[in-house]
């Protein structure tokens, strides 16, 4: 995950955060509280809080300056699985083993609301970008458009096949979701209308929870997403060609994170490592 | 971003119905003077602003959100500055008599007008460190009699138009004009610039209690204590430089209620300005009027208490009052029942049953190859990701208020009743554009 001022951000399976300086690669400091691995975290939009959420059943707010824990966010009935911070920073979202989203007041550290959305843990929850709107997604191969202010559910997107479903966000302009499922296909899709527009493949993925994104930094726009044949995929959203493929991990490729403005994705994987992929060209 | 999706049934219930929601902070009926914002998303505590320690009278938002002035019963009017925390978010000007109003220019933040208690109104230019106060005018402006001496009539009437006092003090939507009204139930139209009252129309002869206009300018609606509520139409003529006796304010519709001859605590308009809403005194209901025909279109009950400052969405069917012996803040708001057909793609809702027809190829058995690559041979539809299109009646935000984590745990459960009834504390929803995301209440 990016934050802002080219800070970089790393989970880790043994209960810590780490952050990293996206620039210089210069390890930051490290976050400890959880008592179980971390699934996965964000940013806030002013980059002075981050949230993790944690197999221990608990969500953590994160003082990035101070670097200690400010918030803990008790409800889940399981493990934590995917968390997103809503553009405005007031609100957290969050999908776990337990089968709910839930929204979170981190001001009062209040659940707001909890929403029925799955009947399979929750793989992925986005904000899309005026906050108005939340995407989740689970293992029961379906995607959910809620609406964050009547916690009603507005679309449901199925593809024929159900296969699970691991990770889900928005496009940057809010009009298009993005998908990665366990048949190896990354798919674009139109949530007003419900349908598929496009198709990536070519990448590995039929176990791992790998997460597509946007790369729109540069002057192009691009779909990343991991692979578990160990390289990192690079599509152009409009042609679905393979455009790139970066080679470098060792094992599966779990996490990619693009740069919100500049050419720069980071990647992460069950090597234990994160590499930082620089687009020299431009 | 989310109209799109929405039932267009549902969002053309433009007025709400029913209760839906109470907020309150620890305090919210105390008369300490704390001016506590809400986030109307999550109907949580945003921010507590201290530095009144007298009742507050009223709050007045800054186009983008980002000011908030606040005039109190202690002789300070605060302007506050929402991008900063702790005290340097406060700007304080002191006057010599309690602030009953106090309004900030509709572009320029360092400027605001107030109404003082017996006192005359000023305006306040807070761009330097020494604020500057300029005071204006009570007195309504006489036509000048062609042909009349100097003499006693003259005297007798500027003895009399001594005894104005401005009891509230509003900017045009411009910010080129003041329109203030007197105890004498005068309105007065003044020159930002000048200072100069260019116009005066006697509009009742109760004393005016509150005037608020449309976000687009075109109305206004102004309270006395005659038990009248009275909508007027502004001219469009009134710019910069208009000749103060080509004005003409007239009086629209009067909204009343005739049977209970109730007085009303307060008033204002829905965000597009076709509903007026009122509160009672010693009333528990709420009342909707469609402007335009006059005409009563709804009355909100719900809690069994006299409820004082009401005020409405800026974008949405959402009223909030504030009650006045719980000191909660009720919330009113449209019903939007789920759509069963959402949560399945392959359903529809039937108005009533269809005859399904069964397409020529329905059970035909393709392979399976087939069928994907003519999918994916038909993905051919441009996209793009990057743009961003402005959708109608969804606007962008142009400041965002930072997220304050580390409030203060104030939870206390007191009971106070509000001695002061004629001015009750004030509620108010930011005034912009976009999805307002806080609302304000005084202590």
């Amino acid at each position: 995950m990016w934050g802002g001022g080219g800070g970089g951000g790393g989970k880790a399976a043994d209960k810590t955060l780490k952050i990293w300086h996206a620039k210089t690669g210069k390890y930051e400091q490290t976050f400890h509280g959880h008592l179980a691995g971390i699934s996965d975290l964000d940013w806030s939009p002013d980059s002075l809080t981050l949230v993790s959420g944690s197999d221990d059943k608990t969500i953590r707010l994160w003082d990035v300056q101070a670097c200690k824990s400010i918030k803990l966010l008790r409800g889940h009935h399981n493990a934590i699985y995917s968390v997103s911070f809503s553009p405005r920073g007031n609100i957290v979202a969050s999908g776990s083993y337990d089968e709910a989203v839930r929204l979170w007041d981190i001001r009062s550290g209040r659940c707001m609301k909890t929403l029925p959305a799955h009947s399979d843990p929750v793989s992925g929850v986005h904000f899309n970008r005026d906050g108005t709107l939340i995407v989740s997604c689970s293992h029961d191969g379906l995607i959910r458009v809620w609406d964050v202010s009547t916690g009603q559910c507005l679309r449901t997107i199925v593809e024929e096949d159900n296969a699970p479903v691991m990770g889900v966000r928005f496009s940057p302009n809010g009009k298009y979701l993005v998908a990665g499922t366990l048949d190896s296909c990354v798919r674009l899709w139109d949530y007003h209308r419900g349908k598929c527009l496009k198709t990536y493949m070519g990448h590995r993925n039929e176990k791992y929870s790998i997460t597509p994104a946007f790369v729109v930094g540069g002057g192009g726009s691009f779909v990343i997403a991991g692979s578990e044949d160990s390289d990192v995929y690079l599509w152009d959203v409009q042609s679905k060609d393979v455009v790139q493929i970066l080679i470098g991990h060792d094992d599966v490729v779990l996490g990619v994170a693009a740069h919100p403005t500049e050419n720069i994705v980071a990647s992460c994987g069950l090597d234990r490592t994160i590499r930082i992929w620089i687009d020299e060209s431009c | 971003m989310n109209l799109s999706l929405l039932d267009p049934f549902t969002l053309a219930q433009d007025y709400p119905e029913s209760l839906s929601s109470e907020l309150r902070s620890g305090h919210s009926t105390c008369l300490d003077g704390t001016v506590v914002l809400f986030d109307v998303e999550t109907n949580g505590l945003a921010r507590y602003l201290r530095g009144h320690v007298r009742q507050i009278q009223s709050l007045s938002w800054s186009q983008d959100g980002r000011y908030l002035a606040s005039a109190s019963q202690d002789f300070k009017v605060i302007v506050w500055d929402l991008s900063k925390n702790g005290e340097a978010s406060a700007r304080t000007v002191r006057f010599n008599a309690p602030v009953y109003c106090a309004e900030l220019h509709p572009l320029n933040p360092n400027l605001f007008v107030c109404a003082l208690f017996e006192d005359t109104p000023y305006l306040v230019d807070i761009t330097d460190p020494i604020p500057k106060k300029y005071p204006f005018s009570s007195a309504p402006k006489r036509p000048t009699i062609p042909g009349a001496e100097e003499g006693e009539i003259d005297e007798k009437r500027a003895a009399a138009d001594a005894k104005h006092l401005t009891t509230v003090a509003v900017f045009t939507v411009s910010g080129e004009h003041i329109i203030t009204g007197t105890n004498k139930g005068w309105a007065n139209i003044v020159s930002t610039r000048t200072r100069e009252t260019i116009h005066s129309t006697r509009i009742t002869s109760g004393c005016i209690t509150y005037i608020r206009l449309t976000t687009s300018g075109r109305n206004m609606v102004v309270n006395s204590n005659d038990r009248v509520l009275r909508s007027i139409h502004i001219p469009d003529t009134l710019r910069e430089g208009v000749n103060g006796n080509e004005i003409k304010l007239e009086v629209e519709h009067k909204f009343q209620d005739v049977v209970n001859r109730l007085l009303w605590n307060h008033c204002t308009f829905s965000g597009n300005g076709d509903y007026l809403t009122a509160s009672t005194f010693k009333n528990h209901d709420i009342y909707i009027w469609e402007r335009s025909m006059g005409s009563l279109v709804k009355i909100l009950e719900g809690p069994k208490e006299e409820l004082g400052t009401v005020e409405w969405h800026p974008t949405r069917p959402l009223v909030a009052a504030a009650g006045l012996e719980s000191g909660k803040i009720f919330i009113w708001a449209t019903s939007n029942p789920q759509r069963w057909s959402a949560l399945a793609p392959d359903f529809r809702e039937l108005e009533e049953n269809i005859e399904y027809q069964e397409r020529e190829d329905e059970f035909d058995i393709h392979p399976k190859e087939d069928v994907t690559k003519r999918r994916l041979h038909l993905e051919n539809e441009d996209v793009d990701v990057r743009t961003i299109e402005p959708v109608r009646g969804e606007l962008e935000d142009s400041w965002t208020m930072p997220v304050v984590l580390d409030l203060e745990d104030t939870e206390s459960e007191e009971e106070v009743t509000v001695a002061g009834r004629r001015k009750s504390p004030a509620v108010e929803k930011e005034k912009r554009g976009g999805r307002a995301r806080k609302r304000k209440v005084d202590g």
